[in-house]
């Protein structure tokens, strides 16, 4: 593999581990099965392309991309606590409605950003050459972000969120409003989402309203990953685990490109990749015990026999 | 201190209504320690959540110093009231540190903000709180509250909902899931807490003998009604057979379930 290969996947993997930092959020600390992510993703994108493609300065639609996001959240947020729909059901109205407010702010279904300014390609202005600037970029919004999480999530504020996540009958007996906490939450993962799908956008040149479909699932395929193959028990390392998930996931799936699947099989072999994640303890206990019990009970008689032997008992 | 006025509460309303709280008037002075006792199903745990705000009554006010806090919802009340809960596992955040809960909990009296949940000048704080217990966690500050123990989450959890001293603490059979040895442990350190910091509290408990042991004054529910309330010094006379025949007296039927039974004997 060369360095061209391994880099188009971390950068990959970093741009999306944002968005899979915003699942983490929702998924994980705040407990909170989070369907609105496949519609906030495409809308990030969106806000930045209309904005870039009518002048307005890179960063700011940037920012106002993570606006809009934060929005999109809050809609979630308060769908679930105040009007009582259940939290899933809450993510996917969100989410289908978000299909029309992206296809209303692009104006039709794919939004070009060709020869248009990026903060990309501000920056690669800016150090004066193109080499790597996304790599560099990306490198450092997702430690940023992942830094920020860390920071925030053991704030007073912070552990109070992750409280709610953990047990909000208590919590709600230390005097916080569960619901707030909830709102506020979502707001901020769905805000991470956007911000990752602006970049997105931004760097692959285009918005598309389909861009969102399965965003969720690479999410949690990104958690998931990071989880099984670093067993976090701190934030700290919790936060770690999904860039360096985000990063494998994007390496798998060029593995599998490269063995011979279409583009078009990346959605099934998503899935098939956070189903084996997900199942990798059952599976382990499965395959992975009745040898060990078979070596054991080997032992086992093993044992029996020297010491029979030993005694001069027969066996 | 706390005063409860012509309290109705009535669960499923309609054909199967329960009807858990029936005109209850309670007085309590403050640093009074009263214990609740009852059968199950006679109102005890409605009585606390109604105290704590979880939900509101039917009918009735609820004054804390004077103040009308009966539609005032259960975080707002957080401030003043401390609880503990029957189940270890509810006082608590399992997947987080020990140090981190006793930081939610500190949070309740003051308020939350950007600062750093912990630092080092609360981690001595905390140190120093949890050296009381006598159980060894001060030294385990950053172990997850998941690896402890039933009774030792218990005292976490009493000692939390003792921060920041509270006007109230409700306690709501928080020894009835603890091993006797470990029960003992937990009510020895609620009336060390109780003492030091001059609580008042709300004990529900179904051993009989407890409830005459400690605090001042003993309240029995039943069916939603307050049908014993007795004060020191006339309770240091009662025993637990008084108590059973009293309760027999009152309702004129034995109604008491085995559970009430087994813990008197």
């Amino acid at each position: 593999m060369s360095f061209s290969v391994i880099s188009g996947s971390i950068e990959q993997g970093l741009v999306f581990a944002i968005m899979a930092l915003g699942v983490y959020f929702s998924s994980r600390v705040l407990n909170f099965p989070d369907l609105t992510v496949d519609g906030s993703f495409p809308l990030g994108a969106a806000v930045t392309a209309a904005l870039i493609t009518r002048g307005c300065a890179p960063w700011l639609a940037t920012l106002m991309a993570l606006g809009a996001g934060l929005l999109a959240g809050a809609s979630t947020g308060l769908l679930n606590t105040k009007l009582r729909i259940s939290g899933m059901l809450a993510g996917i109205l969100t989410m289908t409605g978000l299909y029309s407010v992206n296809l209303r702010v692009m104006g039709r279904s794919n939004l070009p950003l060709l020869r248009q300014p990026t903060i990309l390609t501000r920056l690669a202005e800016y150090i004066g050459s193109d080499l790597q600037v996304a790599l560099i970029a990306f490198v450092v919004i997702s430690l940023a972000v992942k830094l920020f999480l860390d920071w925030f999530l053991h704030t007073e504020v912070g552990l109070a969120i992750r409280a709610t996540g953990d047990n909000p009958q208590m919590i709600r007996s230390q005097g916080v409003d569960t619901d707030a906490v909830k709102v506020l939450g979502l707001s901020m993962a769905n805000a991470l989402v956007a911000f990752s799908g602006s970049l997105v956008a931004q760097h692959q040149g285009f918005a598309d309203v389909g861009m969102g479909i399965g965003t969720i699932v690479v999410g949690l395929a990104s958690v998931i990953i990071g989880e099984v193959l670093l067993r976090p028990r701190t934030v700290f390392w919790a936060t770690t685990s999904v860039l360096f998930g985000s990063v494998v996931y994007r390496v798998a799936v060029f593995l599998a490109l490269r063995m011979g699947f279409a583009p078009t099989d990346l959605k099934i072999v998503t899935a098939a990749l956070v189903v084996l994640a997900l199942s990798a303890p059952v599976l382990k206990e499965n395959l992975a015990l009745p040898a060990v019990q078979g070596l054991k009970s080997l032992a086992g008689k093993r044992e029996a026999v020297r010491t029979s032997v030993k005694d001069g008992r027969p066996l | 201190m706390l005063r409860m006025v012509g309290l109705y509460k009535t669960f499923n309303l309609g054909v199967n209504s329960i009807c858990a709280l029936k005109d209850i008037n309670l007085h309590v002075k403050p640093k009074d320690f009263i214990t609740i006792i009852g059968s199950n199903g006679a109102g005890k745990s409605t009585l606390l959540s109604i105290a704590a705000g979880v939900y509101p009554p039917d009918e009735g006010t609820i004054y804390i110093d004077g103040t009308d806090v009966t539609r005032l919802p259960e975080h707002l009340r957080a401030s003043f009231v401390g609880r503990v809960f029957q189940d270890p596992l509810q006082g608590t955040a399992a997947s987080m540190t020990i140090e981190e809960n006793l930081a939610l909990a500190e949070c309740r009296c003051k308020g939350r903000t950007l600062g750093i949940g912990v630092n080092r000048k609360k981690r001595e704080q905390y140190r120093e709180l949890l050296s009381l217990l006598g159980l060894g966690l001060e030294d385990r500050l950053s172990d997850p509250v998941g690896l402890l123990s039933g009774g030792q989450r218990q005292s976490l959890t009493l000692l939390m909902a003792s921060l920041g001293q509270p006007k109230l603490l409700l306690l709501d059979e928080h020894t009835a899931s603890l091993d006797p040895r470990t029960a003992e442990q937990v009510l020895e350190l609620t009336q060390t807490i109780v003492h030091k910091h001059g609580l008042t509290v709300l004990m529900v408990t179904h051993n009989l003998s407890h409830a005459l042991k400690m605090g001042n004054r003993t309240i029995m529910l039943d069916k939603g009604e307050i049908i014993l309330d007795i004060c020191e010094p006339e309770r240091g006379e009662l025993t637990v057979d008084d108590l059973l025949g009293r309760f027999a007296q009152a309702r004129g039927e034995r109604l008491l379930d085995d559970r009430l039974l087994l813990a008197a004997r």
